[in-house]
């Protein structure tokens, strides 16, 4: 053993596992370029017009290469680098700047400044981060004028590329055979660096700062732990050898996974079983259902309202839920409606703050109260549907009596649209959420308002335990496992099935390999996980049997506490 | 000069993607195209002119033109935002 081993948390960007030698990019401060020759402003702007010419040559040679290795949709990024390297409104101010006498490195620097400060400044995090994309442009042309190479590793390798922030362009040129992965101070998830890194497969973290944190040298070994969040400086044999082998069992895995997700789910002993998404927003729904998700379990249409100041029109969300339903192809989707509440407050309703916001005014209760939104919603939804069926599910349910309510006005709304002769389904099947410990224990009761039931369970183990997770000082208490929300989870579902509903899973521990055996064991034949546990779900059940499920949980019932319950749970999936 | 109003429908506005699509389809046509939305008005066939309006999901922007396919071009570009600019479905 070195000894020198350290490990460094880090925000998990893009998945993997990359073992290398530290590369650390070299820092490209724009504008360094000589002063310009006096006078001869023409001449510098044909040397610039030159270098622009090569920024596009390679910009074209970067798409073509993400486009071979099969990513279209990362490959048409580029498209925008090109315009933006073709737009008058970044060439004229570059012409003006040579007129009054800057050298060509200098007017770029300048006028990329100026304008990805605009970007900057902007409150979308879609176009703030753009100004990278402008900055990335303005490198191309840098590094075109003084004739440099990007500072990429070239030979040698396996490198893992350390810099503060990369480039979309930089990603797209690293060569996969060198590099191992990417250690980067500045990048968001919605970067187009992050995207690219996620599209070639290449792990990526983001560390708060690379300095002091990793105090990393160029020649240090390193690993990266894009899956967990995590940077290893100077790893032991040991640990080496072990990330070898999970980087392998990575590969091995999402290769099997991506197989698996595209059949159906079927229990050795025949029982199908449906493995739906959780989805929040419409592009993570589409890639879901290109996935191989059997449909949509949890639509949570929250995202519609958030990070807005306005309302979304009844036109917007009929637009988008038809884009979800269109990409399904006839396989079901289920809108929860929106689960509004003060732990993830919508700016364009204007609420107040309140002092205990789990228990507070949230989902149905909300919408029953303002029901000019919930209004426009099930318009949104019925239209959206038109001749099709429609399934929607309410969300913080605890009486019969909001189940009425809100049948009732999903009712009234469906002959209102009627009346104005728009196309509406026939029927609606509709459900609710089993949140509260209070109508999971009461879900009989329930069961003739409702075609189904859908067990939130992050939150019915919340309520149940009494503890918030998000909580440092009291997360340890969170306990998926405890033998209450074992016994709390086996009476719904069983009262559920009894009553003939069908209990879908929607929370986290349908996604959990021992959560899914023991769910599976009760009886639960829908699981709505997050779309990257689709395929390890559909695989861990072509693996157990239903009688093998009966018997894993009810021993998970009769264990002491949450560790046995586990430990029980863990012996019957895949290792 | 002729003038369309119409509604973004792709899912997160006119940025890169998108915004290179809408770009690159005002190129083709040599009327001359302006993109507004409220008081600003940008050329449509400058990207950084595009998506410096930050025209997100729903926004109604108006389109004008003026030259000799202007009817052509704005009829093409209407069709392009309001399908969702090629992207989605």
């Amino acid at each position: 053993m070195s000894g020198q081993e350290r490990v460094i948390p880090a925000a998990a960007m893009a998945p993997g596992i990359g073992i290398g030698t530290v590369w650390i990019c070299r820092e490209e401060p724009l504008g360094a370029g000589p002063a310009g020759p006096a006078g001869d402003w023409q001449a510098e702007w044909d040397r610039f017009l030159q270098a622009r010419d090569r920024a596009l040559e390679w910009v074209a040679a970067l798409k073509d290469r993400l486009a071979r290795e099969g990513h279209a949709e990362e490959a048409a990024l580029f498209d925008a680098h090109r315009l933006l390297l073709e737009d008058s409104a970044l060439l004229d101010p570059v012409r003006e700047r040579l007129q009054a006498g800057c050298s060509a490195e200098q007017a770029v620097a300048a006028v990329v400044d100026e304008l990805a400060a605009v970007f900057a400044a902007m409150d979308d995090e879609y176009f703030r981060e753009r100004a990278a994309d402008l900055r990335d442009v303005g490198r191309h042309l840098q590094r075109a004028l003084t004739g440099d190479k990007a500072a990429l590793p070239a030979e040698g390798g396996p490198w893992v590329v350390v810099a503060r922030d990369v480039a979309p362009s930089d990603v797209a040129a690293l060569d996969l055979r060198r590099t191992a992965g990417l250690i980067l101070q500045e990048a968001g998830p919605l970067s187009h660096a992050v995207i690219v890194a996620k599209a070639r497969g290449l792990p990526a973290v983001r560390v708060d700062s690379l300095r002091e944190q990793l105090a990393a040298e160029p020649g240090w070994p390193v690993i990266v732990d894009g899956t967990a969040g995590r940077v290893i400086v100077h790893p032991d044999p040991a640990t080496v050898a072990e990330y070898r082998r999970r980087a392998q069992a990575h590969e091995d895995r999402q290769a099997r996974w991506r197989a698996v997700a595209a059949a159906a789910a079927r229990t050795p002993d025949g029982q199908q079983v449906s493995v739906t998404a959780n989805i929040a927003g419409l592009e993570e729904a589409l890639e879901a259902l290109a996935g191989g998700a059997d449909g949509i379990g949890l639509f949570r249409t929250e995202f519609l309202y958030m990070n807005r100041s306005r309302l979304p029109s009844e036109d917007e969300q009929v637009d988008t839920y038809r884009r979800v339903l269109a990409a399904a192809r006839g396989r079901p989707v289920v809108f929860r409606t929106l689960d509004f509440g003060a732990d993830k407050p919508i700016p364009a309703l204007e609420t107040a703050p309140e002092p205990n916001p789990a228990l507070g005014w949230r989902g149905i209760r909300f919408c029953m109260d303002r029901v000019d939104v919930f209004r426009t919603q099930l318009r949104a939804l019925l239209q959206a549907a038109g001749g099709d069926p429609l399934s929607v599910m309410f969300p913080m349910v605890s009486l019969p009596e909001e189940v009425r309510r809100a049948r009732a006005l999903l009712e009234e709304v469906r002959r209102e649209l009627a009346q104005e002769g728009r196309q509406v389904p026939e029927t609606v099947r509709v459900g609710i959420m089993v949140e509260t410990p209070a109508a999971a224990l009461a879900v009989d009761q329930f069961a003739p308002l409702v075609d189904f039931f859908s067990l939130g369970t992050n939150d019915l183990v919340q309520y149940a335990l009494g503890v918030d997770r998000a909580n440092a000082r009291v997360a340890h208490l969170y306990q998926a496992y405890h033998p209450g929300v074992l016994r709390l989870v086996a009476q719904c579902v069983e009262r559920a099935l009894a009553a003939s509903r069908p209990a879908c899973v929607c929370g986290e521990m349908a996604g959990d390999p021992r959560g899914a055996v023991f769910l599976l064991g009760l009886g639960v034949r829908e699981f709505s996980v997050v779309p990257g546990a689709v395929g390890q779900t559909k695989e861990l059940i072509s693996t157990i049997a239903a009688a093998q499920a009966r018997e894993a949980a009810q021993r998970a019932l009769a264990a002491p506490d949450a560790a046995a319950a586990m430990a029980v749970l863990e012996s019957y999936t895949v290792p | 000069m002729l003038e369309v109003e119409v509604q973004v429908n792709h899912p997160s506005g006119l940025h890169a993607r998108p915004a290179a699509r809408f770009v690159e389809e005002a190129k083709r046509f040599a009327a001359d195209i302006r993109l507004c939305v409220g008081e600003r008005s940008v050329d449509a066939k400058s990207i950084l002119g595009v998506l410096s309006l930050g025209v997100r999901h729903g926004t109604l922007v108006r389109l004008t033109a003026s030259g000799p396919d202007a009817a052509a071009a704005l009829e093409a570009l209407a069709r392009l935002v309001e399908t969702g600019l090629g992207e989605g479905t």
